[in-house]
């Protein structure tokens, strides 16, 4: 009973603080100010912003649940942050300048713009949105869980609807920038209890501190201090470490939200000062990693043995109620903020390379109109697909991922290499698609190394692109090479 | 021309070399940080090295950021 007050009071009291401080900021009248925040986000509410798409559930359960269940694989969350922040470094001021320049506020718009390519920009559109609904999805499927496992019995079907209209009202009136508060508020709370958990956790399961905790992991799995971990298996081996972390790496601006978010920036400055600081938040994980470690020597049992549940249930076995409705009520924010900002690039999306191409005569206020109404039908979409037949949500998620992924080079080459042809990277994508949905030696190979399939295919889908550049050059400057 | 704040519109640098560092560390480092069997305050060694290997990067960021301030036109 207590829990469930103190995480309702939590949920609700952040989206009334969200929604007041939307209209403070006044209501967004242009599309710019709705979905990229005017492009005036300075480094702090930036930094929040960028911390909180990377703080997600899955992130905060995944990541314990792997500290649990394998041991050292779980340190793949301490290199994603950092090596995606020296990639963004150099990537993100290049991505913001494009878009300050051409007027872009989607990465549909910049494919489109860059390629002068109209149904490469639309192709991009459509990918962006499938694996976006995806993540959306995910994000609901695990607010379910987190209600389930900490307060009890929650129907799904409602628990999916409300999920869904608190995601669409973080973000329907003001936007972006309403988003940034919440995602401060979730920030700034989720550190401080994880943090509070992480030090309090040794002596709650019987340990005298937290070297004694690591001691006694040891003890009880001597696999799990080093690579690959408690389960062989799962073949989560030094390979895969590394390979997966510079696949997370290369993919994280990729993502359609990232990539947007980079137009929201008020300056080049910003996006390089936070690419400084950026790393930094992901020290935190190692609160969540321990806690993960305390789960194991507590001997805790999630729900079906449901690795994402292990935090979770280890706050609810060993902590009060209130620390636990505290922490419910934080861990629905980490589904609901991201699942906002996901719902409005959406929107966004939608609006601007789907609807735009077809009816260009929309105004400002059509198009904004348009936006939401798309991101209230994508919403309701993705929380009907949350309550169908369940698939394994990492599945789902690294599908996503890897879709995603596969839009890199086009990223990339248009920064260092001019003149690729939108040709070239149709090409790329469909070797790419194909060389990682479909069962081949390739994809046998990465099975039995280890080798991050995603990333072998992005190789190959790089690979292809520049080939079939280099040929079409060649193909039309015959004299040069003559 | 470039906007004094905005990034120059080439390609990489020499001076951006820095930003390998993080993946020297946190990727190139994995084998060896994987094998060594010390564990100060019993935490494996694997953690506590890419925990600072999140630090360095965070200071070669920085370094990157000074040299290409120095590198600006004024």
């Amino acid at each position: 009973m207590i829990a469930t007050a103190v995480t309702v009071v939590v949920v609700v009291a952040t989206m009334l603080g969200t929604v007041a401080y939307g209209r403070m900021q006044a209501r967004a009248r242009t599309i710019s100010e709705w979905a990229i925040g005017g492009r005036s986000l300075g480094l702090l509410v930036f930094w929040f912003l960028n911390a909180g798409e990377i703080y997600t559930t899955f992130a905060v359960l995944g990541i314990s649940g792997y500290a649990w269940a394998h041991g050292a694989p779980a340190t793949l969350a301490l290199c994603s942050v950092s090596l995606a922040a020296a990639i963004g470094y150099w990537l993100t001021p290049r991505i913001w300048r494009s878009g300050r320049v051409s007027g872009l506020m989607t990465q549909a718009d910049f494919f489109a713009h860059h390629y002068r390519s109209r149904w490469l920009g639309i192709l991009v559109a459509l990918v962006g949105i499938a694996a976006l609904v995806i993540y959306v999805q995910i994000q609901i499927t695990a607010l379910g869980l987190v209600l389930r496992v900490t307060l009890g019995d929650v129907d799904p079907t409602t628990a999916a609807a409300l999920a869904a209209a608190a995601m669409l009202l973080f973000v329907f009136f003001a936007g972006l920038r309403s988003a940034a508060f919440a995602a401060g508020v979730k920030d700034v709370l989720m550190v401080l209890l994880v943090g509070g958990l992480a030090l309090t956790v040794a002596r709650e399961v019987g340990a005298s501190s937290i070297a004694d905790l690591f001691r006694r992991a040891e003890a009880m799995a001597p696999a799990a201090a080093t690579l690959p971990g408690r389960d062989l298996a799962a073949g989560l081996g030094v390979t895969w470490l590394m390979t997966t972390a510079i696949s997370v790496a290369v993919g994280t601006y990729i993502f359609p939200h990232m990539f947007q978010l980079c137009y929201a920036a008020d300056a080049a400055k910003t996006l390089r000062r936070n690419a400084i600081f950026q790393p930094l938040y992901s020290l935190s994980y190692l609160f969540i990693i321990l806690l993960g470690v305390a789960a194991l020597v507590a001997g805790t049992r999630p729900p079906d043995g449901d690795a994402n549940a292990v935090l979770l249930q280890l706050v609810t076995d060993r902590y009060p109620a209130w620390v636990t409705g505290l922490f419910g009520g934080t861990a629905a924010l980490l589904a609901l903020v991201p699942g906002s900002v996901l719902l409005l690039t959406i929107g966004t999306i939608f609006t601007r390379n789907v609807v735009l191409p077809l009816r260009p005569a929309l105004d400002e206020r059509a198009q904004l109109l348009a936006s939401r109404a798309a991101m209230v039908a994508f919403a309701a979409l993705a929380a009907w697909l949350s309550v169908g037949p369940n698939q394994s949500l990492v599945t789902i998620g690294l599908t996503a991922y890897a879709t995603i992924g596969m839009l890199a080079p086009g990223v990339y080459l248009a920064f260092l290499r001019p003149g690729v042809p939108a040709v070239a990277l149709g090409a790329g994508l469909a070797v790419g698609y194909a060389a990682m949905l479909l069962p081949s030696p390739l994809s046998a190979w990465a099975a039995a190394t280890g080798f991050d399939l995603g990333l072998a295919a992005l190789l190959l889908n790089g690979a292809t692109v520049l080939l079939l550049d280099a040929a079409l050059r060649r193909g039309r400057a015959p004299l040069a090479v003559a | 021309m470039d906007e004094p704040d905005s990034p120059p519109s080439g390609g990489l640098h020499r001076r951006h070399l820095p930003l390998l560092l993080p993946f020297l560390w946190q990727v190139g480092g994995v084998p060896w940080a994987n094998g060594v069997a010390w564990r100060p305050w019993h935490m494996p060694f694997l953690l506590l090295w890419e925990l600072a290997g999140v630090v360095v990067a965070s200071l070669a960021i920085a370094l990157v950021y000074r040299l290409d301030a120095a590198a600006a036109p004024r």
